[in-house]
């Protein structure tokens, strides 16, 4: 899901990021994310696109270059600080959940 | 044997995934998609063989907009990467075919595609609702002039009353149905074609048969003689509505001038051809009847 703000980033956001942590363009992008997230995420060229236009407008990511139609895109600081935010945040929910959940699959034991 | 085929397009903008479905059965039957425009899916001949459809609503696209603009240039260029060819747009919805039936779909944001369809289907209803209310109040004003609504120009009125209502509550219905389907399956809702075919038929079935009544009470209410200007005074105005969206068409793809511009254009044209056309036919009944 597209949110707003970015106050948080969705699933297909946060791996676009993570695969501009290399400079790439729009189909290397889509074929990254599947690779990264195991082809559970997909992303389609129009959604990319979309998503693309408005990170380079925020100033999250950065055109390199361009060779023929192919632009070539990279995550800069700002966005690479986002990311870092959101993966505290995941961490986060993951140890706030941990007590509980693991505890219903029998692997924690609280000291 | 025919390699051509003209099909009327009843698909309405939040239709687009039955728009999709009935595109990739036409191919299954050996039609392929070759462009669209505002009224008709223009098909040729091809071995039947499945191919796939994406129907999407772009952001910033619109019958009045530019298909020609940076970022729609773009946005079609992503696709062409991506191996989706583009097929054409009647304004709204643009059409991408490929036969890679493993290629990842042109939009996979659903909620962004809920709003992109939202905004168009509202804007469009805005437009036509504006439209209607011209209509409606010309009609008006000639039925308060002759003291009754039970004459023919009550009828228009009746018609596009009803067909405000009939698009505002379809509309209605499926915003009420996507946000509901978003909410549990995280997709949008998509009736089987067939059925929005033959429920949109249906609705354009009728809107011409109101039609016709209510040409045919115009023909009766006409003082004698003046009944024979109204059928060419019709065909003129069906002429004039083909030849408005071929210019609407030439402004979409050929040029790359603002929405607004084009709208002031669009419209301009269209002011000044019934201007035209009024006071030609207004001319011809007067000396008619002077004679």
């Amino acid at each position: 899901m597209a949110r707003e703000q970015f106050q948080s980033l969705s699933e297909q956001m946060y791996y676009i990021l993570l695969a501009l942590w290399e400079p790439q363009c729009g189909a290397d992008i889509s074929r990254r994310v599947s690779a990264l997230s195991g082809q559970r995420i997909q992303v389609g060229p129009g959604t990319l696109y979309t998503l693309l236009a408005r990170f380079e407008e925020q100033q999250i990511i950065l055109e390199t270059g361009s060779q023929g139609r192919r632009r070539y895109y990279v995550i800069t600081d700002k966005g690479k600080a986002m990311v870092r935010a959101e993966y505290t945040r995941l961490q986060a929910l993951v140890k706030d959940g941990y007590p509980y959940l693991a505890l219903e699959e029998g692997g924690y034991h609280e000291e | 044997m025919k390699n051509k085929k003209l099909v009327f397009s009843y698909f309405n903008i939040y239709e687009n995934d039955s728009l999709r479905d009935y595109l990739e059965d036409m191919a299954l039957k050996g039609w392929e998609l070759t462009s669209l425009n505002n009224f008709f899916l223009h098909f040729r001949a091809c071995d039947p063989h499945p191919v796939r459809y994406c129907v999407e609503v772009m952001k910033g696209s619109g019958p009045y907009a530019s298909n020609q603009t940076r970022p729609l240039k773009q946005y079609r260029e992503f696709c062409q990467e991506a191996g989706w060819d583009y097929r054409g747009t009647n304004g709204y919805l643009h059409v991408f075919s490929t036969d890679d039936l493993n290629a990842i779909p042109v939009e996979t944001d659903s909620c962004e595609r809920y709003r992109n369809i939202r905004k168009a289907a509202v804007s469009s209803c805005l437009a036509m609702g504006l439209l209607f209310m011209v209509l409606c109040l010309l009609n008006l004003f000639t039925c308060y002039e002759k003291r009754t609504l039970l004459c023919s120009q009550g009828a228009v009125v009746f018609v596009l009353l009803v067909s405000s209502g009939w698009f505002i509550t379809d509309f209605l219905i499926w915003n009420q149905k996507a946000r509901r389907s978003l909410s549990e399956t995280g997709a949008l809702p998509c009736p089987p074609w067939k059925s929005v075919l033959s429920k949109n038929r249906m609705a354009f079935s009728f809107a011409l048969l109101f039609c016709g009544a209510v040409f045919l009470a115009a023909v009766s209410e006409a003082p004698s003689g003046a009944g024979v200007f109204l059928l060419p005074y019709f065909i003129t105005y069906g002429i004039m509505l083909f030849v408005f969206s071929r210019l609407i068409r030439l402004l979409r793809e050929k040029t790359a001038f603002s929405k607004t511009a084009n709208i002031l254009i669009y419209w301009g044209a269209a002011l000044v051809a019934v201007i035209l056309v009024t006071g030609i036919f207004c001319a011809a009944i007067f000396s008619h009847f002077l004679r």
